[in-house]
């Protein structure tokens, strides 16, 4: 099951870049660890249309997977520099998202809803 | 009154796809900055200007590589910064040092995060972003606003000081990081 994409699968742009990143993972990598999130994300972007929210969470909940697939085509180096630099890096992203950042955003979110300044004047860009 | 979750009425709402980058951006902030609080505190102020700035991400491009390029640029700043006030035009204690367990270790060789502290800022974030991140040479180039060719020299000497850092010798790098952490008395 989703083992073989069709064009249809990511025709909305809302879902692109996500379902993009786990399609890379999926199709150059050894399809074991990826294969259960394709398939939620691809029965959540199929079946709903609508429901972009719905598709999000289930990227979001695929994250984990994603990030451990797309280490499997980082240059691996091959010796200790290169495991430690992955054990570094790993750690991190195993840990779970701090709730500071989830009620940023819900706050970020909150006020882009209700009006259409953002929490801060951008900065000028660089 | 709970906000929590995808309530919002606009279903197009970024939230989701930045909470799936988190992850990815605390571990690249961890390993730029070697320091974990600061690093969450530079992953918010990603999220906040990454927020105000979603008008110039261009969907379908790689949203994770957008919100590193933004980190980046914040965290080099902060540097900058940081290097002015503390008149420190060499950048050694703005890059953060991390001090040596014991002045012994330290005259040994270096245990792997302390040795990575060590790198200048640009190979550092070379080698995380391309032996860690999973970026391609291209990607990692982008956002560090170089050429990939000067991407693939700066994680070279990045491996070839580490290497020199915790004395690891070209061959054999396993069995001498084994012994690496033993106390010097020992």
């Amino acid at each position: 099951m989703g083992k073989k994409n069709s064009d249809g699968y990511f025709s909305h742009p809302q879902i692109q870049s996500g379902a993009a990143e786990l399609t890379r993972s999926f199709f150059f990598d050894s399809e074991t660890s990826g294969t259960k999130s394709m398939t939620a994300a691809f029965e959540t972007v199929t079946t709903s249309n609508r429901s972009l929210g719905a598709c999000g969470k289930a990227i979001a909940g695929a994250a984990p997977n994603m990030t451990k697939a797309k280490k499997e085509h980082a240059v691996d180096f091959g010796d200790v520099i290169g495991k430690e630099l992955q054990n570094l890096y790993d750690d991190v992203v195993a840990q779970p998202v701090p709730d500071r950042f989830l009620s940023l955003l819900n706050q970020l979110e909150k006020n882009a809803l209700s009006s259409s300044a953002p929490l801060r004047a951008p900065r000028e860009r660089e | 009154m709970n906000d929590k979750g995808p309530v919002s009425p606009n279903p197009s709402g970024p939230k989701v796809d930045l909470i799936a980058s988190i992850p990815s951006l605390r571990a690249f902030a961890v390993s730029i900055c070697g320091n974990s609080d600061r690093a969450d505190d530079l992953v918010q102020e990603t999220l906040v200007k990454a927020w105000s700035s979603l008008d110039s991400f261009t969907e379908g491009t790689n949203l994770t590589a957008w919100l590193f390029t933004i980190l980046r640029n914040i965290y080099y700043s902060e540097f900058r910064k940081r290097r002015r006030e503390a008149s420190d035009p060499d950048g050694e204690y703005a890059a953060g040092l991390i001090a040596p367990d014991s002045q012994e270790a330290h005259m040994e060789f270096l245990d792997f995060r302390e040795a990575m502290q060590k790198l200048p800022l640009d190979q550092r974030e070379a080698l995380i972003l391309v032996g860690a991140s999973g970026m391609s040479y291209e990607d990692a180039a982008e956002i560090c606003g170089c050429a990939p060719g000067t991407m693939k020299s700066r994680v070279n000497r990045a491996r070839t000081r580490l290497a020199e850092l915790m004395s690891l010798p070209s061959t054999k790098l396993s069995e001498k990081r084994l012994s690496g952490r033993t106390p010097p008395n020992s």
